[in-house]
């Protein structure tokens, strides 16, 4: 049984003699409508709706990733990354702890977390993929130093 | 302030049609993932960020020193631009 056949049905005609009760449950959660010829609509928060949406579409982005990588490396394309095509140029090993790392990210925000939270990792590897793709700043970076750098306070 | 959906669909949009233009998010600071998430310096094994700045700045590559001190203040790295601005 899901959650919305749980939920207490108004009638269309509701919207008009209860609309206030209508839209009191729709900012609480959800208010479920049952149309004249039977059809169930639902009224709800613009912000549970997008989060709904962004958490689905970063799913897919995701799966379209692990797909990517499921296929052999000399035929995977740019475009078979979708969204996150940018993450092509890193090395495979990065490119998998990018997939599980915005896995475990995406199941916390969908359990409840902030949804910036999957924009704050997006960020971190998105910057890492820049540096990357940039043969100079990949050297400097990935160089370690045997002795302090002189201008760098520490 | 923006609802958080209205900022990650924002940002998703941003990532697909102008992957460079972070002008949505300015002054962000990012931890590097690996393979460039740390540098060694001597002994000390140092995570690595990227301070961002608007489009015409340059790059920032800083090496933190949180992990010696316990101060939140960037140490500026060599061969990058920039000052600390949290002196």
């Amino acid at each position: 049984m899901t959650m919305l056949s749980l939920k207490r049905a108004y009638q269309a005609t509701d919207l008009v003699r209860n609309h206030r009760q209508v839209v009191d449950d729709a900012r609480a959660g959800i208010a479920v409508i049952r149309d004249k010829d039977g059809t169930t609509l639902v009224m709800t928060t613009a912000s549970l709706l997008e989060r709904a949406q962004e958490i689905g579409a970063a799913a897919v982005a995701l799966v379209q990733v692990s797909q990517a990588l499921a296929g052999p490396a000399d035929r995977r394309t740019t475009s078979a990354f979708g969204d996150f095509a940018w993450l092509r140029p890193l090395p495979e090993d990065a490119q998998r702890r990018f997939l599980a790392e915005m896995t475990d990210r995406l199941l916390v925000v969908a359990s409840g977390g902030r949804l910036d939270q999957l924009s704050e990792l997006v960020g971190d590897w998105l910057a890492t993929a820049e540096a990357w793709g940039n043969a100079d700043t990949r050297e400097a970076l990935l160089a370690n130093e045997s002795a302090p750098i002189s201008d760098v306070e520490l | 302030m923006r609802e958080a959906p209205d900022l990650m669909t924002a940002v998703r949009n941003r990532l697909r049609e102008r992957p460079l233009d972070r002008s949505d998010n300015p002054g962000r600071r990012h931890r590097l993932r690996p393979p460039l998430d740390t540098k060694r310096i001597g002994d000390r094994l140092l995570p690595q960020w990227q301070d961002e700045r608007p489009p015409a700045g340059d790059e920032l590559i800083w090496l933190m020193r949180r992990l010696i001190t316990g101060s939140a203040c960037p140490a500026r790295a060599r061969r990058h631009v920039g000052g600390c601005g949290c002196a």
